[in-house]
C-alpha cells in the first residue's frame, strides 16, 4: 500500500488541473494541461509496477463512506480488465493535449478544461468499483465530451452533438433503471458484491436487466443499429475529441459489458449470447462495407471503429478464454490505432483543410516522415503480424472458431475488408502523383507532431510483439470471469 | 567477341550460307530420328513405362505434333476468346 | 529461446534495414556478405528443431531442419545472393531492402516448424513483394502491385482461418503432414492458399500480371521465392493429395498454351513459370519418394535458370526500354554475351541434357512413368515441348534474331553479366554432375538421367519441335493484344462491387438508419424542446397582464435555458440527471 491514495489521485489529478487552467490564462493553458497529464501518468506508474497479476481481486482499493443511509460508499479499485484502460486513458490524453496544441487557438482555457474533466471522468469509470460512482463518472464524461464536439468542431458540430447526447442519454437512463432495480433487490451497488450474489437474482429479472444496460452499453460501443452517432460526433469533433472518443469513450461500453453484464446477469447473458454475436458480426461486415464507400477521411476511420469495435463484441460474446482475452486486448490496440490514424488525419487537416479523400493523392514525396507513421498506422490496422491488431484479431477469431465456424468465417471476411479500405485509402492518399491542389503546402510533421506519433508507433510495435505486456493482467481475472458461470 | 558476332552475321545474312545452315539442320532431324529407332530396336537399351513410347522415333514424333498442337489450340483459344486491344483494361 | 544458432532469414531481414545506413563501397559490400553470410549458415545447419518460442501458450519453431528444408535453404539463399549481384548497380536503396525482406522472409517460411511463424513470413513476403513491384514507380506498376498485394493479402488471409480452425480442431499449431484431415475445411482452406501463391490456376493470375511490372531486378527476385516456397510448403503439407497430380499437369500446359499468345518478354517467361511449377506441383501429387526428390530438384534447377532468364530479358529492358517482342529483333549483333547467357537458360528450362532442367525435369516425368500415369506423362512431355518451343525459339527469335527492328542495345553492366555468367555455371554444372544435386534431395533414390534411351529421346523432341516452328513461323508473329486471364474477375468484377458499395447499400445505411434516428429521437424530443418553448412564450404573454416582474425574470431564465446554446444545455443535462438521481434514491 502506498502512502497516499494512489487511485483518487490519479483520477482528480486532471481536475487539479483543469482547475489551475482556469485560474491561469489562455496562453498557459496548453502547458498547465501538457504538465497535468504527463504528471497523472506519472503518479499512475506505481498502478502498474506494484499491481499483483497473479491475483484477480481489487488492487489499490480505496474507500470512504459517502452515502452511509444508502449504503453508497466511495470505493475505487482496479483488476487486471480495468489497469489497461486507464494506461490508455493517461496516455492518449497526453497525446490529446499534443495533438491539439496548435489546432485550438481560440477558447483554449475551455477546451483544455474539457479535456482534463473528461480524463478525470474516463479514469474513474475504470476505476470505480460500485456501481453508483461508475454511473456518476459515467455521465460526467458526457459534459466535456459534449462541449467538445458542440464547442469546437466542424461545421455540423451542433446536430453532431446533439445526436451523441441524445442517443447517449436514451441508454443511460435505462442503466439508471437498471441500477436502482439492482439496488432494490441485492441491497448493494458494489461490484463485487453483486457478482457474487448474482445467483439470487431471477433469470427473467436478469434479463430485463440485461436489455436494460444493453441500451445503455450498445449505444456506447456503438452496436449496431444504434452506431448512426458515431459517424457524425467522430467526423464533427476536433482532433482531440476524436481520440478521445475513438480511443476511450467506445471501449467504456465494452467495459460496461464486462464489469456489470457479464459478471452479475450469467443468465441474461446466455439469453442474449446469439442475438449479440449477430449483431457483432453484422457490425463487423456493414461498418467494413460502408466504409469502402466513404469519401471522407475522418468518417471513414470512424465507420471503420464501428466495424473494429464489432470485433470486439463478438470476442466479448464468444464467452471463452481467447475471445474475452482478444477482445480485452484489441479494445487496448484499437485505442491505440485509431487515436493515431485521427492524429495523422488532424495534423494533415491543419494544413490543408480538407478531409476529402479526393484533395490527397501522392504526399509520399513531399511527406515521407507522415508517409511512413501513415505506413506504420495502416498497416498495424489491417493486422500485421508484428503490429498490435494482428494478435487481438488471432485470438478473436480463434476464439470466434470455436464458437462456431461460420462466425470465424465472416469475422476474417471483415479483417479482408478492412486491410481492403485501410491499403486502399493509403493508396489514394500517399501514393501516385502529388495532387495539383497540395503543391506549395509545407505537409511534412513538425518536431511535436512526431513526437506526438512516435509512442503511438511505438506501442504499436512492442504490443505487436509483446501483447503478454497487457495479456498478462487479464489471464487472472478473466478466467475468473469465465468461471462465474457465464462460460456455456 | 567481335570477330565471332561477325561470323555469325555473316552466317545468317548471306543467303547462301543459310541455306546450307539449313540444309545441316535436317540432317541434325534425320539423324536425331534415327538415333532413337536405333536405341530401341537395335540396342534394346530402352525402358518403356508405357506402350506408345514404343513407337518408333517417338520423342520425335510427339515433339512435332506437340508444337503443332500447341500452336494452333493457342491461337485458336485467342482468336476465339481470350485476346483483346492492349489497353482492354484501363477503363 | 536459447541463441545457439542465427536464423538466416531473421539475418537478412535485419541486414537489409541496416543497408540504407552504409554508403559506397560498404554497401555494396553488404549486399553481397549479408546473402553470403545466409548461405554459409545454411551450409553449416545440423538437422534439428531451433529456435523454439512460447507465445501464446503455443510453441512456435523459427527452425525446423531436415533435408527438405535445408535443401531449399540452399537454393533460396544462393539466389539472394546472385540476384543482389544483377542488382549491385541498383542506387535505389529500399529495393534491395525489400528484396533482402523477401528472401529473408522466404527462409523464415522454409525453416517454420509451425504455422503461426509461417503466417508472419508469409506475410512479409507478400508485402515486401509487392513493394518491389510498386518500385518501378510507374502508373501501371503502381496498380499492378496494388492489385497483387490485395490478392496476396486475399490468400494470406485464407490461410489465417485455415490455421485457426485447424488450432480449433486439433489444439496444436504445428505444421505437418496434413494427410490426417484430409478433406477437411481447415485442409482446404490451408492448401487453397497454398496454391494461390505457387500460382496455380485459376488462383494464379496475379503471377503474370506483376511480374512484368515489377522493377528489372526486382522481377529476377520474384520468380524465385513466393512460388517455391509454396512448392517447399506443399510438399510439406501435401505430399501425395491426387488432386495436385492434375492441377499440376493442367498447369503445365495452362502456362505454355497463353505463352504462345503473349508479347510482353517477361509476361511469357511469367506464364512459363506456371508452367514450371506444374510439374513441381504435380510431383508432389505423385508423393512417391523418386517424385518428391523430382519436385524439389525441380525447384532447385528452376530457381536458378529461370533468375537467369528474367535477367537476361531484363537487361534487354533496361539496355533498349523494349518489353515487347513486337518491338525487338536484330539484337545479337549488339548484344552477343547477353543472348549466349540467356540461350544457357533456354536450354537449361528446355532440358536439353548437359543441362540442369534435363535432370530435374525428367525425375518427375519418370515418377509419373512410374506410377502409370499415362495422360499426365503426356501433358508434361507436351508441356515440355512448349517450353522449348516459347524460351527457346520464340523468345530468341523475336528478340535477337528475326526481322532487325533497328533496335540497338549494348551489353548490360559487368554485374549484372556476372550474376547471368555465374547462375549460366550453375545450370550448366548441375546439368553435368547431376550427383551434386541429388545427394541433397531428401529421399535416397537411385537416378540415373543419362540413358541412352532418355537422351535420344529428349533430343528427338526438341529437334522437331524446332521443326515445328520453323514450320509455323508466320504464324507466331506477336500481336499488340493481352490475353484475358482469371484476373479479369477482381480487375472488371471490382469495379461492379464498388458501384453496389457506393450505392445501394450507402443508401440504407443514411436512408434507413438514419431516417429511423429521424423519427424516434431527434424529431420527437426536438419538437417537444421547440413546444416547451412555445408555452413558455404564452406563459409570459398572459403573466405578463396579471403577474410581476418575477414572472418575467423566470421566463427569461427559461428562455436562456432554450437558448440553443450547447454549454447551457451541458449544464441544464448535468442538473437534470443529478435532480432525477435524488428523486430516484428518495423515492426508493
Amino acid at each position: 500500500m502506498t502512502a497516499y491514495p494512489l487511485l483518487t489521485a490519479t483520477t482528480f489529478l486532471p481536475l487539479v488541473g483543469a482547475a489551475l487552467i482556469l485560474l491561469g490564462g489562455e496562453r498557459r493553458a496548453r502547458w498547465i494541461a501538457l504538465v497535468t497529464t504527463l504528471a497523472t501518468m506519472a503518479v499512475s506508474a506505481p498502478l502498474y509496477l506494484h499491481f499483483d497479476k497473479a491475483s484477480s481481486a481489487l488492487q489499490f482499493v480505496e474507500s470512504a463512506d459517502w452515502i452511509p443511509s444508502w449504503n453508497i460508499s466511495y470505493t475505487v479499485g482496479v483488476d487486471g480488465i480495468s489497469l489497461p484502460f486507464i494506461f490508455l486513458t493517461s496516455v492518449l490524453s497526453v497525446l490529446c493535449v499534443g495533438g491539439s496544441w496548435t489546432a485550438v487557438r481560440a477558447r483554449s482555457r475551455e477546451f483544455y478544461v474539457a479535456l482534463m474533466v473528461a480524463e478525470t471522468a474516463m479514469i474513474g469509470v475504470f476505476a470505480a468499483s460500485n456501481f453508483f460512482l461508475f454511473y456518476v463518472f459515467w455521465e460526467l464524461v458526457l459534459v466535456p465530451v459534449f462541449l467538445l464536439i458542440g464547442v469546437f468542431g466542424g461545421e455540423r458540430r451542433v446536430y453532431a452533438s446533439v445526436k451523441f447526447l441524445l442517443f447517449t442519454l436514451a441508454g443511460s437512463v435505462l442503466m439508471l433503471v437498471g441500477m436502482i432495480s439492482l439496488y432494490h433487490t441485492l441491497g448493494t451497488l458494489e461490484f463485487r458484491a453483486l457478482a457474487l450474489a448474482s445467483a439470487s437474482l431471477e433469470p427473467t429479472h436478469q434479463a430485463w436487466l440485461f436489455a436494460a444496460f444493453l441500451a445503455s452499453f450498445a449505444v456506447k460501443v456503438p452496436m449496431f443499429p444504434v452506431h448512426t452517432w458515431l459517424p457524425d460526433a467522430h467526423t464533427e469533433a476536433p482532433t482531440a475529441g476524436s481520440v478521445i472518443l475513438a480511443g476511450i469513450l467506445l471501449k467504456m461500453g465494452a467495459y460496461g459489458f464486462l464489469r456489470i453484464s457479464l459478471p452479475i446477469l450469467p443468465h441474461g447473458v446466455q439469453l442474449f449470447v446469439v442475438p449479440m454475436l449477430v449483431i457483432s458480426v453484422v457490425a463487423i461486415v456493414w461498418g467494413a462495407y460502408v466504409t469502402l464507400a466513404q469519401t471522407d477521411i475522418k468518417r471513414l476511420i470512424a465507420f471503420s471503429s464501428v466495424s473494429h469495435m464489432g470485433f470486439v463484441t463478438l470476442g466479448i460474446f464468444t464467452l471463452n478464454r481467447s475471445g474475452v482475452e482478444g477482445a480485452i486486448l484489441q479494445m487496448i490496440n484499437h485505442g491505440v490505432i485509431s487515436a493515431a490514424l485521427f492524429l495523422c488525419v488532424g495534423m494533415i487537416y491543419e494544413r490543408t483543410h480538407t478531409r476529402e479523400i479526393k484533395d490527397y493523392g501522392g504526399i509520399a514525396k513531399a511527406a515521407p516522415l507522415y508517409s511512413t507513421f501513415l505506413a506504420i498506422f495502416v498497416l498495424a490496422g489491417a493486422g500485421l503480424p508484428g503490429l498490435n491488431s494482428f494478435v487481438g484479431e488471432f485470438l478473436i477469431i480463434a476464439g470466434a472458431f470455436e464458437t462456431q465456424v461460420w462466425l470465424g468465417a465472416m469475422a476474417v471476411w471483415g479483417v479482408a475488408l478492412g486491410t481492403t479500405y485501410l491499403f486502399w485509402l493509403y493508396y489514394r492518399m500517399v501514393m501516385g502523383g502529388i495532387n495539383p491542389g497540395l503543391v506549395g503546402l509545407k505537409l511534412e510533421l513538425n518536431a511535436r507532431e512526431v513526437a506526438t506519433l512516435a509512442p503511438l508507433a511505438l506501442l504499436a510495435l512492442v504490443l505487436g510483439l509483446y501483447p503478454e505486456l497487457v495479456l498478462s493482467y487479464l489471464h487472472a481475472p478473466v478466467i475468473e470471469l469465465l468461471a462465474g458461470g457465464v462460460a456455456p | 567477341m567481335g570477330s565471332a558476332m561477325s561470323f555469325l552475321q555473316r552466317q545468317i545474312e548471306d543467303p547462301v550460307r543459310l541455306t546450307r545452315i539449313k540444309r545441316w539442320c535436317y540432317v541434325v532431324l534425320a539423324i536425331a530420328a534415327l538415333a532413337e529407332v536405333v536405341v530401341s530396336y537395335v540396342l534394346h537399351a530402352s525402358h518403356s513405362h508405357f506402350s506408345f513410347e514404343d513407337f518408333p522415333a517417338w520423342g520425335s514424333l510427339y515433339g512435332l505434333v506437340s508444337c503443332v498442337a500447341i500452336i494452333l489450340v493457342s491461337k485458336l483459344l485467342g482468336k476465339v476468346w481470350l485476346m483483346r486491344r492492349e489497353d482492354y483494361y484501363d477503363s | 529461446m536459447t541463441l545457439e544458432w542465427v536464423h538466416p532469414g531473421l539475418l537478412l531481414i535485419f541486414g537489409a534495414w541496416a543497408l540504407p545506413l552504409l554508403k559506397g563501397r560498404l554497401k555494396r559490400a553488404a549486399m553481397l556478405l549479408l546473402p553470403g553470410a545466409a548461405l554459409a549458415i545454411c551450409l553449416a545447419l545440423t538437422p534439428g528443431t531451433y529456435g523454439v518460442v512460447s507465445f501464446l501458450g503455443q510453441e512456435v519453431i523459427f527452425g525446423r531442419v531436415d533435408r527438405l528444408s535445408v535443401v531449399f535453404s540452399y537454393v533460396f539463399s544462393l539466389m539472394a545472393f546472385l540476384g543482389m549481384v544483377y542488382a549491385l548497380h541498383v542506387e535505389d536503396d529500399s529495393q534491395h531492402v525489400a528484396a533482402l525482406t523477401y528472401a529473408g522472409g522466404a527462409l523464415g517460411v522454409t525453416f517454420a516448424g509451425d504455422f503461426l511463424s509461417l503466417y508472419v513470413f508469409w506475410e512479409l513476403m507478400a508485402i515486401s513483394s509487392a513493394l518491389l513491384v510498386w518500385q518501378r514507380r510507374e502508373a501501371s506498376a503502381v496498380a499492378a502491385g496494388f492489385r497483387y498485394l490485395l490478392v496476396h493479402v486475399f490468400g494470406g488471409l485464407i490461410l489465417l482461418a485455415g490455421i485457426l480452425i485447424h488450432w480449433s480442431q486439433t489444439g496444436s499449431l504445428a505444421f505437418g503432414d496434413m494427410g490426417a484431415s484430409y478433406g477437411g475445411l481447415a485442409w482446404t482452406l490451408i492448401l487453397v492458399s497454398f496454391l494461390l501463391n505457387a500460382a496455380v490456376p485459376p488462383l494464379g493470375a496475379w503471377l503474370p500480371d506483376a511480374y512484368p511490372e515489377a522493377t528489372v531486378t526486382g522481377a529476377v527476385f520474384m520468380t524465385a521465392f513466393t512460388t517455391k516456397s509454396a512448392v517447399y510448403v506443399l510438399i510439406r503439407g501435401y505430399a501425395g493429395t491426387e488432386l495436385l497430380v492434375w492441377l499440376g499437369a493442367a498447369m503445365a500446359v495452362y502456362g505454355v498454351v497463353y505463352a504462345v499468345l503473349e508479347n510482353d518478354a517477361r509476361r511469357l517467361l511469367a506464364y512459363h513459370i506456371v508452367s514450371q511449377v506444374g510439374y513441381m506441383v504435380c510431383g508432389v501429387g505423385i508423393g512417391t519418394a523418386l517424385a518428391i526428390n523430382g519436385a524439389t530438384a525441380h525447384a532447385f534447377a528452376h530457381i536458378l535458370y529461370k533468375a537467369l532468364l528474367f535477367m537476361g530479358a531484363g537487361a534487354v529492358l533496361q539496355m533498349t526500354g523494349a518489353r515487347k517482342l513486337s518491338e525487338m529483333g536484330g539484337l545479337y549483333k549488339t548484344m552477343p554475351v547477353t543472348l549466349g547467357l540467356y540461350m544457357v537458360g533456354a536450354f537449361a528450362i528446355s532440358a536439353v541434357p548437359l543441362f540442369s532442367g534435363f535432370v530435374s525435369k525428367s525425375m518427375v516425368i519418370s515418377a509419373a512413368g512410374e506410377a502409370h500415369l499415362g495422360p499426365v506423362f503426356l501433358m508434361l512431355t507436351l508441356a515440355s515441348a512448349g517450353t522449348f518451343l516459347h524460351t527457346g525459339l520464340k523468345l530468341p527469335y523475336y528478340m535477337f534474331f528475326g526481322e532487325d527492328s533497328g533496335l540497338r542495345g549494348q551489353e548490360p553492366p559487368r554485374n549484372m553479366l556476372v550474376a547471368m555468367g555465374l547462375a549460366a555455371v550453375a545450370c550448366v554444372v548441375i546439368g553435368v554432375f547431376p550427383g551434386l544435386l541429388y545427394q541433397l534431395l531428401p529421399n535416397a533414390i537411385e537416378y540415373v538421367p543419362y540413358t541412352l534411351q532418355h537422351v535420344t529421346s529428349t533430343l528427338g523432341m526438341l529437334s522437331f519441335t524446332a521443326l515445328g516452328f520453323f514450320l509455323l513461323l508466320r504464324h507466331l508473329d506477336p500481336e499488340l493484344t493481352v490475353s484475358l486471364d482469371t484476373d479479369w474477375f477482381y480487375r472488371r468484377g471490382t469495379a461492379r462491387f464498388v458501384n453496389l458499395v457506393e450505392g445501394p447499400l450507402a443508401r440504407l445505411e443514411y436512408g434507413l438508419v438514419g431516417e429511423i434516428y429521424e423519427l424516434v429521437m431527434r424529431r420527437p424530443v426536438l419538437g417537444a424542446a421547440y413546444l416547451l418553448r412555445k408555452l413558455d412564450t404564452v406563459v409570459i404573454d398572459t403573466a405578463a397582464v396579471g403577474v410581476g416582474r418575477s414572472t418575467q425574470t423566470f421566463s427569461r431564465i427559461l428562455k436562456t435555458v432554450m437558448s440553443g446554446h450547447a454549454q447551457h444545455y451541458g449544464l441544464i443535462m448535468t442538473a437534470g440527471i443529478l435532480a432525477l438521481l435524488t428523486l430516484a434514491v428518495l423515492a426508493s
